[in-house]
């Protein structure tokens, strides 16, 4: 439980620590989006050597976000392989019903591969230097437009703060549980699938029942305390705005002329190639 | 069975964090059927401590050995099993562990993890809702629906039903009223001598300390200050304010009477009776 890194905050003092999270939100998202607009490996390269740099920028060490993608490893090999085996074209070494083994198929299993480690490594910079308080309070302003269509942007933040808040409680209280149930005998990590299953339902139980507690007494308390939603708020936290967070979105700007640069080069080359 | 801790010191991985020495460099020797009180501040790694005698936490040096068996940082599943078949652990708030529809199929959890057969989970699961207190319709109901001290002596009895050599418990009494408290904590006394257990009790309570424990464990800081018979421990006048260990009440108002007749017993009176029959031994009343 205590191995999940994505989500996680980890204080520090560079760079992108300083930055203004309304910024690194801002950024990271963009990035994710530029993620599909690369159309050639040399792309991918271009993309991946700036996310190394981010990652070093940060200063936390290279492993820690390696074992940030182990978790989901099998989720995106899962992915992987699906595009794999029904992307045909190129040369086909492999058909059989509707699954195929193509070169095309496996080049495009090869991006799908970095474009999800990218985008696990790129939101584990963002969690990894950004205080989820701090993370909420640019959610809250990146939705603020939504205000004006009558969405409840506040309510739905305070319900994103509140979940964040007790993420932590509830990975120790998992904890916890998983320990109790350990000393009544229970093995972890032992047996078929089947049986693994049904180990988790000791854990799972406890975990809903003690979090809809909390949730009533959260509740509770909340009215008691005077809360009442759509009124009008201050905000302790005051985000600052400064010449760093403008240089960082010039930075995606000059990202994508490479970028766009790149996807060129290679369409003329291309060209060139055919005549 | 004998508990014994040689040179033990653990720490805890948290993500890419370590906390270092959680525990350091404990060693004690716990008797065959000795009842023992842990204090210390909060954070002082009593949990933990308890956590070692079962395997939750293992040692990063040092052997922690129960009976026989043996734990280290090489520590086999077998063996931690066997252990955690030997050791039953009693958690802090430990009602909210409980999962099953029934209280019956509740306390059956332990006993079938366990490898016991249905007839012999059945008999512990009679057996044990009986030695908790508890009335048997009770097995039939869910769990969520009984009172908190209820539910906590159902979390007691899952422990019992896998029959354990030795008891170790994290604060039992936390967050109960203090009859509820009292009821759970002579139950336990009674099993400890019925059964004879080897008991680990973690309390904030000397009162409890007094009346229950034989011996004292404390520490502080993941390390071990003394380790002594209950008497000896509270008769340290240094110790106990060096430490600041709240007295049990009758040794409180004992001392009290000293200091207001500027005299000194010989005898230390753990509990009211001793008190109240030195006080008239010594015709002061
Ligand atoms: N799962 C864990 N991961 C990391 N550190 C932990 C963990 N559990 C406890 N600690 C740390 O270990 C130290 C000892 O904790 P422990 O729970 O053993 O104290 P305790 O004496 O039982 O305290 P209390 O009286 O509050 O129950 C504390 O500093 C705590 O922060
Ligand atoms: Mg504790």
């Amino acid at each position: 439980m205590n191995k999940l890194i994505l989500g996680r905050y980890f204080p520090g003092n560079s760079v992108l620590h300083q930055l203004d999270p309304r910024a690194k939100l801002m950024a990271a998202l963009y990035f994710i989006g530029l993620l599909f607009y690369v159309e050639n490996g040399q792309g991918y390269l271009y993309l991946f050597i700036f996310t190394l740099m981010m990652m070093r920028l940060s200063r936390v060490a290279l492993m820690t976000y390696i074992r940030g993608v182990k978790p989901l490893i099998w989720l995106i090999l899962f992915a992987t392989c699906l595009r794999v085996l029904f992307t045909g074209g190129g040369t086909v070494y492999f058909n059989m019903g509707p699954f195929i083994i193509s070169s095309f198929g496996l080049l495009t299993g090869i991006y799908t591969f970095s474009r999800f480690v990218m985008i696990i490594f790129v939101s584990t910079i963002v969690t990894l230097t950004t205080k989820p308080i701090d993370l909420t309070d640019a959610i809250s302003f990146l939705l603020h437009p939504l205000k004006y269509v009558k969405i409840p942007v506040e309510d739905f933040v305070l319900m994103l703060t509140i979940a964040l808040r007790f993420i932590p409680n509830l990975l120790d209280e998992t904890q916890k549980v998983m320990d109790a149930q350990r000393a009544r005998g229970t093995v972890f990590g032992e047996g078929n699938l089947l049986q693994q299953m049904k180990k988790l339902v000791p854990i799972i139980l406890p975990l809903f029942a003690s979090s809809l507690n909390r949730a009533e007494a959260m509740a509770d308390v909340m009215e008691v305390k005077g809360y009442q939603s759509g009124k009008k708020r201050s905000s302790f936290r005051q985000l600052s705005w400064s010449r760093r967070d403008s240089l960082c979105l010039m930075g995606m700007v000059v990202l994508t002329l490479g970028l766009h640069v790149l996807n060129e080069v290679n369409v003329l080359l291309l060209i060139a190639s055919i005549y | 069975m004998q508990v014994n801790f040689r040179s033990v010191k653990a720490d805890y991985q948290l993500g890419p964090i370590r906390a270092r020495n959680i525990i350091d460099d404990v060693t004690f020797s716990l008797e065959s059927g000795s009842f023992t009180a842990v204090i210390g501040r909060t954070g002082a790694g009593k949990s933990s401590l308890l956590k070692l005698m079962n395997g939750l936490l293992l040692p990063a040096k040092g052997e922690v050995s129960i009976g026989e068996l043996e734990l280290s940082q090489q520590a086999n599943k077998k063996v931690i099993n066997q252990i955690r078949k030997r050791v039953g652990m009693v958690f802090q708030f430990p009602e909210h562990q409980l999962f099953a529809e029934t209280v019956g199929k509740d306390i059956a959890f332990g006993p079938r993890n366990f490898g016991l057969n249905e007839q012999e989970t059945k008999k512990a699961v009679q057996e044990s809702i009986r030695l908790v207190g508890l009335d048997p319709d009770i097995l039939e109901r869910s769990p969520f629906s009984l009172s908190g001290g209820q539910q906590r002596r159902v979390a007691i009895a899952g422990i019992l039903a896998t029959n354990p050599d030795v008891l170790i418990l994290d604060e039992p009494g936390a967050g109960l009223d203090p009859e509820g408290k009292q009821k759970i904590l002579t139950m336990i006394k009674t099993l400890h001598v019925q059964k004879r257990l080897t008991t680990v009790l973690v309390t904030h309570d000397m009162n409890d300390v007094a009346t229950y424990a034989d011996d004292v464990l404390l520490i502080d800081q993941g390390k071990l200050v003394c380790h002594q018979p209950v008497r000896t421990f509270f008769q340290d006048n240094h110790l106990t304010s060096a430490w600041h260990i709240d007295l049990p009440e009758p040794l409180r108002l004992q001392r009290k009477i000293e200091r207001a007749k500027n005299m000194t017993f010989k005898q230390t009176c753990l509990t009211l009776d001793e008190l109240s029959q030195m006080l008239i031994r010594e015709g002061l009343v």
